[in-house]
């Protein structure tokens, strides 16, 4: 038993977003298993999101997925204070990713940069390195540690 | 046997269902008739009584719901109704009904039943509130000795408990009480107790219907409808005398009313009680940290976690440093190579391009994914992930002969080996450093992919990924492999303990961890940069140089001339040592190029195959079979580490675990290729 407070909307909203991350972290897998195994195939882009085929960005989306989706179980289970804990955990990594996509964009325009710094004609496009799951998803990422972080500065207590 | 045959054999007993108000009784009640009851009033009073029955193995037992009271004392209706029904009714038990969320002031009516010396059985409710809401856990046993009457943990609502409280009832049934001393009043009042007992048992009518002791403390307690009973008795003027004598002689020396001090003492003793029972009564605030670490260290949730922040810690390192990765490649490789190429003469012009602007450019374009890498590595270390991090694997890589700090090192390793040794620095226990830094190398590492991209995609091309896959999983073999032989039998030791205590989080202090990141790569910097200058200089001049004397910088572009060179002899020389896997002199030569930098294979091959490294699959398709080539990714997996690496091993642990790590790796990747082509052989590959 907690004196943890947590609202049916921001539950519903990582439930929401714990299953897309789910989702977007196995279409990571398989468009990396489409790159390794099957050269012939495209790979698979759902929702106008570009799904990488990275095996490190499948692990990196499906624990956030998993986090969020934790909270909704321990929610269930009126485990306030764990379900609390994977929020603000889950909710603080996908805003992490969301943050390290960002500066790899700013990275790619540096590197622009640069390489016309030593005479080479260079192109980046942004558009597929913003369009991914972890940019989108690190939206509804953004305010749920808002919110996590705000109920969690309360005082909260826990029966031990 | 008919029915009513059947009723008629059962023996008819009676049991009391006794408890404080709100405790479940009626639950309970419920629970054990099936809800049927009778219900009417008690004799002379408008306070509801409810029996119902319930068959107990041989005994029909009617169960008596008793009013909801707090104690035994005449104050009340309810309680006055509840003592004589024990007194008069002589139950043959009571099931005394606790709740454990509120054990103390429960206990309280539990000690004045058994001071009658009633047949109880202590029925612990609401087991499960007691622990949510009042963060408390009631030790059945504990309190069934303290008691000295069976406890029966149950969860009313929930029917939770019933069978066994059944069975306990059945027990108590069987046996007769024995009344015991369970609140010890102390050494005065214990002799007036004892001395007024004595006289009741003078009386039959008496002791045979109350328990002496039990009297004798009403009677010090100026009890008055106890007192009225004992009215009836020949003896009651002597009684009540001493009762009264015994009182103001006790009253004068305890100080207090005795009859309060009684009731004190039955609340100490059960309070007592309660503390020995009770396990933990804590409200505890829960802070960030405490909330954090739920997750962070979480048996599910730990490893996914710490594999994320690796992954996260990758990126930042590597695609984030990319530009100024660029920038000092364009500057060593294009402003000063160029520079340095127009110098006079050729011999100077190709040993400052090819040996030190190259050697030196290698060594700083590691330096920014490093930079990041430490910059990445040190907020984590100050905000006290990377405790949790060994936490959470701790055990798991003490089954290998490491310990949890081990982790970061090798996961680090498969992106660069150089600052997964300089990494090792946070493990306590240098045995454990030493050996985590020697195995790192057999992780592997981002530049050798290239190597198995090239030879992969030639031999092996609908199963690119499995081949190169199968490269990682056998790097992670023998380095656990590895890493038991060298805890075993070369640093041998008892390794740390596993990983107990967790800092606190803390915001990570920007000057600290620019700090610490400076001290890390400039230390990388200067000790790898001059090991690096050396060796590079030496491979420029095994190239540019051959037993004829000075070939020429054309040397590193023509395999011709390249043959002639010490590292043409040398590659022709490593033919004979790798005859057995089958490979030819170039691609021996080849691996020569791979102290520099694994990923130079590819170049150094196209060199020596006389071809552009967009051709160079079609040319060494002949100089390899599937098996061969396979072997030789093995090797370039395992042998010796890149020159960096070296630096970085002499840096951290000294020249000799530096030539430890580069022998050890060159047998076993030698044995392992040589075993590849053998077992090949043997299944009839070729």
């Amino acid at each position: 038993m907690s004196t943890v407070k947590i609202s049916s909307a921001a539950t519903a909203l990582a439930f929401i977003a714990g299953i897309l991350y789910m989702a977007y972290g196995l279409l990571t897998l398989s468009n990396w298993l489409i790159y390794t195994f099957l050269p012939n195939v495209s790979a698979i882009d759902w929702l106008l999101v570009f799904v990488p085929s990275d095996p490190g960005c499948m692990i990196a989306l499906v624990t956030v997925g998993m986090l969020l989706l934790g909270h909704v179980i321990y929610r269930a289970r009126r485990s306030d204070v764990k379900a609390l804990s994977c929020l603000l955990v889950g909710s603080a990594i996908g805003l992490g990713l969301l943050i390290i996509q960002l500066l790899v964009v700013v990275a790619g325009y540096a590197d622009v940069g640069v390489l016309a710094l030593a005479g080479e004609a260079a192109e980046y496009e942004a558009l597929p390195d913003l369009l991914r799951p972890d940019v989108v998803l690190g939206i509804p990422s953004l305010a749920l540690f808002a919110y996590s972080l705000k109920i969690s500065r309360a005082p909260l207590k826990v029966y031990k | 046997m008919s029915s009513t045959a059947k009723v008629k054999a059962l023996e008819k007993v009676k049991v009391a269902l006794a408890g404080n108000p709100n405790v479940g009784k009626s639950v309970i009640f419920n629970n054990l008739t099936g809800g049927k009851a009778f219900v009417g009033n008690w004799p002379g009073k408008t306070v509801e009584k409810k029996v119902g029955k319930l068959e107990l193995n041989g005994y029909e037992v009617d169960l008596v719901d008793l009013p909801g009271i707090y104690s035994l004392t005449a104050y009340s209706v309810d309680e006055l109704i509840a003592r004589d029904f024990i007194v008069e009714e002589k139950p043959r038990a009571i099931i005394d009904i606790v709740n454990a969320a509120n054990l103390e002031r429960n206990l309280y009516l539990t000690l004045s039943l058994l001071e009658m010396g009633a047949n109880v059985v202590v029925a612990l409710n609401m087991v499960d509130l007691a622990e949510s809401e009042e963060g408390i856990e009631v030790d059945a046993k504990k309190l069934s000795e303290l008691l000295g009457v069976p406890v029966v943990p149950t969860i009313a609502i929930r029917k939770y408990g019933m069978k066994e409280l059944e069975e306990k009832l059945l027990e108590a049934i069987k046996t007769k009480a024995v009344p015991k001393k369970i609140v010890d009043y102390g050494k005065d009042v214990e002799e007036e107790i004892d001395k007024l007992s004595s006289v009741i048992r003078r009386d039959e009518s008496l002791s045979s219907k109350y328990d002496p002791r039990w009297l004798a403390i009403k009677l010090l307690e100026a009890d008055e409808d106890v007192k009225a009973k004992v009215r009836a008795s020949p003896l009651a003027d002597e009684l009540l005398k001493s009762a009264d004598e015994a009182r103001q002689k006790l009253e004068g020396k305890l100080g207090v009313r005795l009859e309060d001090y009684i009731v004190d003492m039955r609340y100490k003793k059960a309070i007592s009680i309660a503390d020995q029972c009770i396990r933990r009564i804590v409200v505890k605030p829960v802070t960030l940290s405490d909330l954090v670490d739920m997750s962070v260290t979480h048996k599910v949730f730990g490893i996914p976690i710490m594999l994320t922040m690796i992954f996260v810690m990758f990126r930042f390192a590597f695609d984030v440093s990319v530009p100024l990765v660029d920038l000092l490649d364009w500057f060593f490789c294009g402003v000063l190579y160029d520079a340095a190429a127009s110098l006079s003469p050729s011999w100077l012009a190709s040993l400052l391009a090819d040996g030190v602007v190259t050697g030196v450019g290698t060594v700083l374009t590691f330096i920014p994914p490093i930079a990041f890498l430490f910059l990445a590595l040190s907020a984590f270390e100050d905000f006290g992930y990377m405790a949790r991090a060994a936490f959470v694997v701790d055990k798991i890589m003490h089954k290998i002969k490491l310990t949890g700090k081990s982790i970061v090192p090798l996961l680090l390793g498969f992106g660069c080996n150089v600052p997964a040794i300089i990494a090792t620095r946070p493990i306590e226990d240098e045995k454990d450093r030493i050996a985590t830094g020697l195995v790192n190398p057999l992780m592997s590492c981002a530049a050798r992919l290239p190597v198995y991209l090239i030879i992969a995609g030639t031999f092996f091309a609908a199963y690119v990924g499995s081949a190169v896959l199968s490269m990682y999983v056998m790097g992670i073999i023998l380095a656990i492999l590895m890493a038991n032989i060298i805890r075993r039998f070369i640093i041998r030791g008892p390794s740390t303990g596993f990983v107990m205590e967790l800092p606190p989080y803390m915001m990570p202090v920007g000057r600290n961890v620019a700090m610490k990141t400076w001290m890390r790569t400039r230390w990388f910097a200067i000790k790898a940069g001059t090991l690096i200058l050396a060796l590079t200089i030496i491979v420029w001049l095994l190239c540019v140089t051959g037993p004829a004397g000075y070939i020429g910088p054309e040397a590193m572009e023509d395999a011709t001339l390249l043959e002639t060179s010490w590292v043409g002899i040398l590659g022709h020389s490593l033919e004979k040592i790798f005859a057995p896997m089958g490979w030819d002199w170039r691609a021996s030569a080849a691996l020569f190029f791979g102290f520099v930098a694994k990923e130079v294979v590819v170049s150094a091959m196209a060199i020596l195959y006389g071809v552009e490294e967009e051709a160079l699959s079609e040319a060494i398709v002949s100089s390899f079979t599937p098996l061969t080539a396979y072997a030789y990714m093995a090797f370039v997996l395992i042998y010796v580490p890149c020159l960096v690496t070296l630096a970085a091993l002499k840096g951290e642990f000294g020249w000799k675990w530096m030539f430890v790590a580069l022998v050890y790796e060159l047998i076993l990747a030698y044995l392992v290729a040589l075993g590849i082509i053998q077992v090949g052989h043997l299944i009839g590959l070729r």
